[in-house]
């Protein structure tokens, strides 16, 4: 499910560098809805911790570990 | 007039304390995990009210949301909320615990079930974590803006749960009006999101700077691709070399009680069968099996720990690496980790794969997780194997390789019937939380270390005891009037069942008495231990108080007829690769076809492992015997 | 035979009983499992 937002500028989890904060600016794939329900919603802040088959990440002071497919279907932008 | 009591159900994410605080209200005691699917059943209790009402409490599976399209964990916590799971009466109220160090997460959950118009509270949990990492939390504001009551605690401490049970009285409070849903958004989720950004700015401030905690910089070490897994290999090695050598001394000191024992009774009657009933049927059986108490009792104590602390969840993220390439994801850790505790609960585990086939071949391949009650057999053979006493690396390392044989044939064969099974209508991929380290739980470890150990001497004093006298028996009777002992066994009924089975283990490197305790341990695995010593030590004369040693002694020195030792080296490897891949376990069979939803499946699974031991064990010691003599 | 191997006897023919009547018994554990490893599936019954 799409929420279409404007962005100016949005790359894959997967891109981004390691220990940056980003925002989640939107969510694109078939597996939104567990993304979601894990935490993983637009405007929450998070870090990217590692890389690797699995990313490690921290959201809203919780770590999670994310597959890199999963990952391909959040879009972020710097925080602020 | 007395009404029925109400029913309370707990909900909550896996890892929000729920089952603590099951626990700390009914006083039954659950297993505590600090990562996702262990609590798998629905779990029932009771508490009293402040007025002394009885409440029936629920304790639901842990869950991310009531999605009925779910993991089958959700559709049960949906199911049991809307009143819709058989013998499970609508809750009257429903306890959301939520962990204040999470709320922006664990907040989706609690909004689903406010929606549902059943009275709610939220449990607050975890506030000692919330505050240590700089949150600042306003119960009061949570309370305003949800239309419900909060109670801040601290389940694992037993805080606030007085104050909880306090919001529990009678009358129940009334359903929140889920303010919400009046908020101007497209869709429901939307309208969940920005009223919980909201909120948790209001009463959940965040401190802005990323603090690296304790956990973070030991994840530096744990989640490192290359060190995290000399640490894991190093942790799970450890393991195995503590249980040797520090369960040598208690061991020796049960072993000796027993020896005594079989001695006292041995002076107080005279020759005869009450006498071998009690001293070589009854003591050595049972005995035989009771010696390795301390090994279980260390080896439930480790994975307490382990899980405890919250490092279990790291080791699946290592693995999901691994499992992948059996075809399985880092979901199927868990179940298969549980399985060298017991397959049985292992396989129920395996109900958190969302994936059907990938469940399917989890539950086939759990039992190769050598289990706990193979470990009287292998703690049996591989001092025997290094011919040398307890406590050294080597026979660790041995455990380690027969451990390591198992799981890595159970991926393989996992990989194959993943192949054949195909993919999956829908994709689901690893995702997996990965908790604070925390102290481990010392009460609640050693609660469950006391339910194993004392789950474990129930069975040697109930199953094993049966057994062990029935096989007494079958090696006494029929009588001859011969004294030679070998003569005795054979004309028994035993020695006749060893006479008919050599032929088919002798291929193996067995004999018909060991092929007659193989048979047994189907029954239970720990029973080949009775069994061996029953069927060894009947043979010997009885004259011999002294020599009351460990059974090792006895089975080292047994031959066969014409001499030759009848334990070499390779007939022990021979005998270890046939326990480590024989599924020996009616009850297994019997959940698995349970949880597979087929008893084709779990009579497949027993036929299959059967033949794949005897063949394994088949080729071990032929091939053995080409390559070494 | 002197009165050791009639009692021998005896427990052994009580024992055999109480395995036939375990086996046969309809009171079986729904959750199918044996209730003798202590896990805490057991426990719920």
């Amino acid at each position: 499910m799409k929420t279409s937002q404007p962005v100016t500028r949005s790359l894959t989890l997967n891109e981004v560098g390691l220990n940056c904060d980003v925002r989640i600016s939107s969510l694109d794939g078939p597996a939104c809805d567990r993304l979601r329900d894990l935490g993983f919603c637009e405007q929450m802040q998070l870090r990217k911790i590692s890389n690797g088959r699995n990313l490690v990440c921290t959201v809203c002071g919780a770590k999670m570990a994310i597959s890199r497919e999963l990952a391909d279907q959040i879009l972020v932008s710097p925080a602020r | 007039m007395p009404e029925s009591p109400s029913t309370i159900a707990l909900v909550g994410n896996p890892n929000s304390g729920k089952s603590t605080l099951f626990n700390a209200l009914t006083g039954e005691n659950q297993r505590v995990g600090n990562y996702a699917g262990v609590t798998v059943e629905v779990k029932t209790g009771e508490t009293y009210s402040p007025q002394g009402k009885k409440l029936n409490v629920l304790d639901l599976p842990g869950c991310y949301s009531l999605r009925t399209s779910g993991s089958p964990d959700e559709k049960v916590a949906h199911d049991a909320l809307t009143g819709e799971l058989a013998n499970l009466a609508k809750p009257d109220l429903v306890v959301c615990v939520v962990d204040a160090s999470n709320l922006e997460r664990h907040l989706q959950l609690a909004l689903q079930v406010i929606e549902l118009g059943i009275p709610c509270v939220l449990a607050l949990n975890m506030v000692d974590i919330a505050e240590k990492s700089g949150l600042r939390l306003d119960p009061a504001k949570l309370t305003e803006e949800l239309g419900i009551p909060v109670v801040p605690m601290q389940a694992n401490a037993a805080k606030g749960i007085i104050e909880l049970k306090q919001a529990l009285r009678h009358p129940f409070p009334p359903p929140s009006e889920a303010s919400w849903l009046e908020l101007d958004s497209e869709d429901i989720e939307a309208k969940r999101r920005s009223f919980i950004a909201r909120l948790c700015e209001l009463a959940a401030r965040r401190p802005d700077s990323h603090q690296h905690s304790l956990t973070d910089r030991l994840d530096s070490f744990f989640l490192h691709p290359v060190f995290g897994w000399i640490a894991f290999l190093a942790i799970m090695f450890s393991v195995f070399w503590a249980i040797f050598s520090f369960a040598s001394i208690p061991m020796d000191m049960i072993d000796g009680a027993l020896g005594s024992f079989g001695g006292w009774v041995e002076s107080m009657l005279p020759e005869g069968d009450l006498r071998s009933l009690l001293v070589d049927g009854i003591i050595a059986g049972v005995g035989g099996v009771l010696v390795f108490l301390p090994q279980i009792i260390l080896l439930f104590l480790f994975i307490g720990l382990l899980e405890s602390s919250g490092y279990m969840s790291r080791a699946a993220f290592l693995m999901d690496g691994v499992m992948a390439k059996a075809g399985l994801s880092g979901k199927a850790f868990l179940p298969l980790f549980s399985s060298y505790a017991c397959a049985i609960p292992g396989v129920m585990a395996t109900r958190t794969i969302d994936s059907a086939k990938e469940r399917l071949v989890t539950i086939f391949v759990a039992p190769w997780m050598s289990c706990s009650a193979r470990l009287p057999v292998y703690f049996l053979i591989i001092p025997l194997l290094l011919h040398e006493d307890e406590g050294s690396w080597k026979q660790a390392l041995i455990l380690f390789l027969v451990y390591f044989l198992g799981t890595a044939t159970a991926f393989i064969v996992a990989r194959v019937l993943r192949g054949r099974l195909g993919p999956d209508k829908t994709v689901s991929h690893f995702m997996l939380e990965l908790p604070s380290y925390r102290r481990p739980q010392w009460s609640y470890i050693f609660r469950h270390v006391i339910d194993r150990a004392w789950a474990f001497v129930r069975k040697a004093g109930t199953l094993i005891l049966g057994l062990s006298i029935l096989l007494w028996a079958l090696a006494t009777y029929p009588k001859t009037d011969s004294e030679d002992p070998g003569e005795v066994l054979a004309y028994s009924a035993m020695g006749r069942i060893g006479e008919l089975i050599e032929p088919v283990v002798k291929p193996l490197g067995f004999d018909g008495r060991t092929g007659t305790a193989i048979l047994t341990s189907f029954a239970a695995r720990e029973v080949f231990v009775s069994s061996t010593a029953i069927l060894f030590s009947v043979a010997e004369t009885d004259d011999d108080e002294e020599t009351r040693s460990l059974l090792r002694d006895k089975i080292s020195n047994a031959t066969w007829p014409d001499g030759r030792p009848l334990f070499t080296p390779l007939t022990m490897v021979s005998l270890l690769v046939f326990f480590i891949y024989a599924l020996q376990c009616l009850p297994t069979t019997a959940v698995v076809a349970r949880e597979a939803g087929s008893w084709k499946w779990a009579l497949g699974q027993f036929f299959f492992m059967s033949g794949f031991a005897y063949v394994a064990s088949l080729l071990v010691f032929q091939i053995g015997s080409l390559i070494w003599f | 035979m002197d009165w050791q191997s009639y009692t021998a006897i005896g427990i052994v023919g009580i024992t055999l009983v109480v395995f036939v009547y375990r086996l046969k018994s309809p009171g079986r554990s729904k959750s199918g499992c044996g209730k003798n490893c202590g896990c805490d599936m057991a426990k719920k019954g």
